[in-house]
Order: structure tokens, then sequence, then C-alpha cells
């Protein structure tokens, strides 16, 4: 059983927002009086994180994720409760703790626009004192796994967003941090891009042990690294576990799309829905649950009684289900 | 609607971003544009929406009666553009259009919208009212654009554009940061927007099935060509046949020994078969499958388009 390494006990952020009012009145008021509003933009989340997990972190706009990662790194301090992280607290022992650990923003970049990766490196090198045998051993090993070596001496300004994305994560990787935050690594880079992230994150969290929050609107991301997912709505924690456990916990629908010959007369099978999914009505697609409907009969009916040119059976997307749980018409616990 | 023929931009690096690129588009049609990051994509959008000037070749668009058209009917175009630019790349979060002004409220610039296009009161209301309840507007509308979210500024941004109702609706990655449910709302705003207003629709964006859900037809582009324009249909057709079919039953497995299957594997109860569908239809192994046991589960996957476009990027790059 490997060990706790962030520990996370009730913690809140409130913000304080100024309200603004329009028109000339309402400008001369915002100067006199101005008026706040108090929004609790984390309420109350606890969770433990063991050392080696790698736990996506989801949720609408405006759900609390940011806050919560920029506490987590010990940019924020919490207005209440406790974090404490490897034995740190991170924002009252800044200095000491952000050196055990690695942030990269899809959105901001760390390495320098004038200069190539590898220039970037260098600096990174003196500010956190790595050592010069590891840090060839990392710049090594983070060229050849997210396949760099191509533009690892062109100015970042000339590089695709993929490829400056992957130079960003090296940097943030350096220095051997034993926690990293992903926020949205993935944002705007093309399929392929993705792909090589994602492969990249999961072989460094399996053979470096390194603990990893990941935090992303990609669900595609979620389901091909993480193993357990926090969901966070409103400031709070809706969900805590894996995704195959809210799949086979709270999803039983099954929806076929099937392709007919010919015009199918109507199908009327109880507590099944069918719908079209263009105008010449060839393509069906057939929603059911399958703890009403047994999909046996249902697909052998299909087969026997309509001429089928083409047929396949899919779970709803996770896109949907966890849209649903976020407008709460899923309910998980 | 949309004509541009031979199209050519070359930036100082001597990259030919666009490369004689021809194609039209009807009043109308919603077209999916899909490229790998560098292929071009976003120097197309600035070509036709007039940001940029083409080295030679040329872009018309044409309205169906530009008489009829008037000052307060907003303006033709609305482009919405979620993709920082390079030159903008380091002032903090944003976008690199100028749609939204950073210092107001979301709520000015949408009166400021209001004004410069001179819409008139009941419908700005109409329209105001809808969109804010779609895009969840409410909890952030009287905040200033500098102290939203990304996400909640690519819905800002959405609502600012949709508010005229153009009818030529250019986005290039507008799901940048935006949550599932907003991406939801945003899609079925665009479908109807197709459906009932006719509004030709240009998107781009990685987010595949999205364009896969809101577009009739993909254009793909590669190194600034394009190397497919047309439907769904036809691409999953010449690429994909490789499909794979797992069942979870309830006793008996069947004999799958002398399927024409390019693999299989058993484990405890469920079963996996790799297969081409070229060889054998999915219909006749599943037919096959049922006949020989009792399934209690089923899932019948094909490739999915990202899998698809992923591996034709990837034989392009080879």
């Amino acid at each position: 059983m490997s060990k706790t390494i962030i520990d996370v006990q009730n913690i809140s952020k409130i913000f304080k927002i100024t309200k603004r009012k329009t028109g000339f009145k309402g400008a001369l008021a915002n100067i006199f009086h101005p008026e706040h509003e108090y929004k609790k933009a984390v309420n109350d989340i606890s969770f433990n994180i063991k050392e080696g997990e790698m736990v996506g972190f989801i949720g609408p706009n405006g759900a609390g994720k940011s806050t919560t990662v920029k506490m987590l790194s010990g940019i924020l301090y919490p207005d209440s409760g406790n974090i404490n992280i490897s034995g740190y607290i991170p924002h009252k022992q800044r200095k000491e703790y952000v050196a055990n650990i690695g942030v990269v923003f899809g959105q901001k970049s760390q390495i320098s626009w004038d200069l190539s990766p590898l220039d970037s490196y260098e600096v990174i090198k003196h500010i956190y004192k790595i050592p010069d045998k590891k840090y060839k051993e990392n710049i090594e090993r983070f060229t050849e796994l997210l396949d760099m070596r191509k533009f690892i001496n062109q100015p970042v300004r000339q590089l695709s967003l993929g490829q400056r994305m992957r130079a960003d994560i090296a940097a943030a990787l350096l220095h051997s941090p034993k926690i990293v935050f992903f926020d949205e690594p993935t944002i705007g880079i093309d399929v392929v891009g993705k792909e090589k992230i994602r492969s990249f994150i999961k072989t460094l969290n399996k053979t470096d042990n390194i603990t990893m929050i990941f935090t992303t609107h990609d669900m595609q991301d979620i389901e091909k690294t993480c193993e357990r997912l926090i969901i966070i709505d409103d400031g709070k924690k809706l969900y805590d576990g894996s995704l195959d456990a809210i799949k086979s916990n709270y999803v039983s629908s099954r929806i076929i799309e099937a392709e007919f010959e010919q015009l199918p007369e109507k199908i009327d099978i109880p507590y099944v829905t069918v719908s079209d999914v263009d105008k010449n009505r060839m393509k069906k697609v057939i929603t059911f649950d399958t703890g009403k409907t047994s999909i046996n009969s249902l697909m052998s009916t299909l087969l026997n009684n309509y001429s089928i040119k083409d047929i396949s059976v899919k779970e709803p997307e996770i896109d949907a289900i966890i849209s649903d749980i976020y407008q709460g018409k899923i309910i998980v616990h | 609607m949309i004509i541009a023929k031979n199209l050519n931009k070359e930036f100082h690096n001597n990259i030919k971003a666009v490369n004689n690129l021809s194609f039209h588009i009807n009043k109308g049609e919603t077209v999916g544009l899909i490229g790998a990051n560098g292929a071009g994509k976003t120097t197309l959008i600035k070509l036709i929406s007039g940001l940029l000037k083409p080295d030679s070749g040329f872009v018309r668009i044409f309205e169906d009666n530009p008489l009829a058209r008037k000052a307060k009917n907003g303006p033709f175009m609305g482009v919405v553009s979620g993709q920082r630019s390079s030159g903008t790349y380091d002032n903090g979060k944003g976008a690199n259009t100028a749609t939204l002004q950073e210092d107001l409220t979301v709520e000015l610039n949408m009166e400021l919208v209001k004004a410069i296009y001179r819409i008139p009161d009941d419908r700005y209301n109409k329209k105001l009212s809808k969109l804010t309840d779609a895009l969840r507007l409410n909890s952030f509308m009287k905040y200033r654009v500098d102290q939203l979210s990304l996400g909640q500024r690519m819905r800002a941004e959405i609502a600012v554009v949709l508010l005229y109702e153009p009818e030529l609706l250019i986005l290039d990655e507008p799901f940048i940061g935006v949550d599932l449910i907003a991406k939801e709302s945003i899609r079925q705003i665009l479908q109807k927007m197709s459906k009932d207003k006719n509004t030709t629709i240009i998107l781009t964006t990685h987010n595949v099935e999205e364009i896969e859900k809101i577009c009739e037809r993909v254009i793909l582009i590669d190194k600034g060509s394009i190397v497919f324009n047309g439907s769904f249909d036809r691409i999953k057709y010449s690429h994909a046949s490789i499909n794979s079919l797992s069942a979870e039953l309830t006793d008996k497995i069947p004999d799958m020994q002398d399927l024409p299957v390019t693999k299989y594997t058993i484990e405890n109860k469920k079963i996996t078969l790799w297969y081409d569908s070229k060889v054998i239809s999915t219909k006749d192994l599943t037919a096959y499958i049922l006949s020989q046991c009792k399934v209690k589960d089923l899932l019948i996957r094909k490739p999915t388009v990202e899998e698809i476009i992923r591996n034709i990027y990837e034989e392009d790059s080879e």
C-alpha cells in the first residue's frame, strides 16, 4: 500500500467580486460605494491522494477546479481547512515546496518565446539547481519520449501548438518533481498531438511513480489516462471514484445504430426509443435500458425481422454521462 | 456562397501556409475544417474572413440579396476565434479577436453590440434572454471580461456574435476551455441556426466528434492543401473497416475457430472479436454469435472519426 502524499481537509476559499452598475449614476456609485459580492469558489472539499496516483479533476466552468489546483500548488491560500502535501503546507512553505512539484498550464507557457526549448531548459536547470547528470538524463529521456529531437533547437515561436506543449511538459518535469499538476494540457492540440501527450503522461506516471493531477474538459483525456476521477461542481465535491464505476453503477442504457436496406415498418418494442438520423430515414438510433430490455432478444428481433445492412451497439458517450452528472440528471455519490 | 480559387499565402519564414487551395461552399452548408496544428486552418479562416490578403488567388463571398440587408440587421458575417495567435500568446488569457472589450462587463459588451448594429429593443431582449439561458451567462453577466475564466469568456464571445444573427458564421476553435454543458448548448444553437435560419457555418476544431455532430461536410487540410473534401460517411467507408465486437455471455462460449475474424480473445465470460467488415459483415457475425449463445451485454465498436483522422495524419507524416 502506498502512502498518502496529498491530504486535503475541508478547504474553502471565498472571493470578493465587485459588482458593476451601469449608466452614469452607476459609474459614480462604483467609485464611491462599490458593492461587493462574496462567492464561495471552493466549499468544504476534502480528499486524499496516494503516492503515484493519477487523478482526473473535472467540473464545469466556474466549478472551482482552478481555485483548488491553485491552492494545492501554493499560489492561493485556503480561507479555512488544511492542506498537507508531502509534509509541506503549500502556501506557507512555498519555496521549499515548489521544488517538489511541477505545473503545466495548457494556457500559459513557461518557456521563453524567443529561445529554443533547449536554451529554456538551461535556464530552468540553473533556477532549480539540477545536477548535471540528472539534467542530461532527463533531457535525453524526454526528447526521446516526447519526440522532440526535430525541434529542440528551434525558437519556440516557430513551433506548432502541439510541439510547444510537449516542450512545456518537459520543462515542468526537468527537476524530477514528485507531484505534477496538469491544467488542460491538451487544449487546442490536434488528435495526434493529444495522443502523444496522453501516452507520455501515462508512461511517466507508471515508470517514475509521479503523482499526477489532471484537469481537463476533454473526457477522452480522462478515459485514456486516469483511473480515478474527482468531479466538483459549485465548489463542492460531487464524486470521487473511477470512471468505470460510474459506467457500471449509473449507466445501463445502450445505443444501437442500425442502417436498414429498406425502409423498416414501425419498430414498436416496449421501453425502446427509436429515432431517425437523417432525412432518408434508413438509419435509426435505437436507445434502450439493459435493465428493462434484454439485449439478446432485442438484437435477435432486429436481425431476424428486418433487413439490416449495418449495425453497431454503443454505450452512451462519456461526454453525455458527465454532462448529465453536472446537470444533476444522474446523481452520483 | 463562398468561392475560393487557387489561394496562396506564404509567410516570412517561406512556409506556404496555404498552397493553391480551391473550394466552394453553398448557402446553408455546414462545413468542418480539420487539420493538424500548423496545417493552415487558421490562415485559411483569416483569408476567408478578410483578415489576411492572399498572395495570389481570390476569395469571393456572395450574399443572396445584398440590397435587402440594412445596417440594422448587423453584419453579414460573424467570426469567433478561440485560438490565440502567436502574437498575443503571452498576454495572459483570452482570444485574439477584438470581439469583447476587456474592461467592460459582459452586459455592457452586449449593449455595445446592440448600439453598433442598431438592433431593435424587442429583438435584442428576446435574443439576449435566449442566449443568456442557453449559455448560462447569468452568473457572470455583471463581471468585467478580464475577470472571466477562459470558458466563460468563450461563451460570452459566442453570445456576442450570435446576438446579431450573421448569415455566415465562422468559428475557429470555439470550444476551447468550454465545459461539457456549454459545449452541448453551443452545438444545439448551431444546429438550430443551420436548420431554421439556413445559416452557413464554417467550423474548425480538434474536437472531431463535435464536427461530426454539427457539420455535413468536412474539408481535411494538410500542409496548406486539401486532402479530403466530402461527407463523413465517405471518410468512414473509405478508411475504416476493422471493427470489434465484445459480448458478455450468460453461459456457453460459442465456437469461434472457423470464423473469418482477425483475432479473438476469451476472458471469463467475455469474448471480444476483431474483424474486417469487408470480410464478414457485422450483421452476419452478430447473427452467428446470437444463434450460438445467449448474451447479457453486447458492444459493437467501429473506429471513431477521431481514430480515422489520426490514422490519416499519421500516414501522411510518415
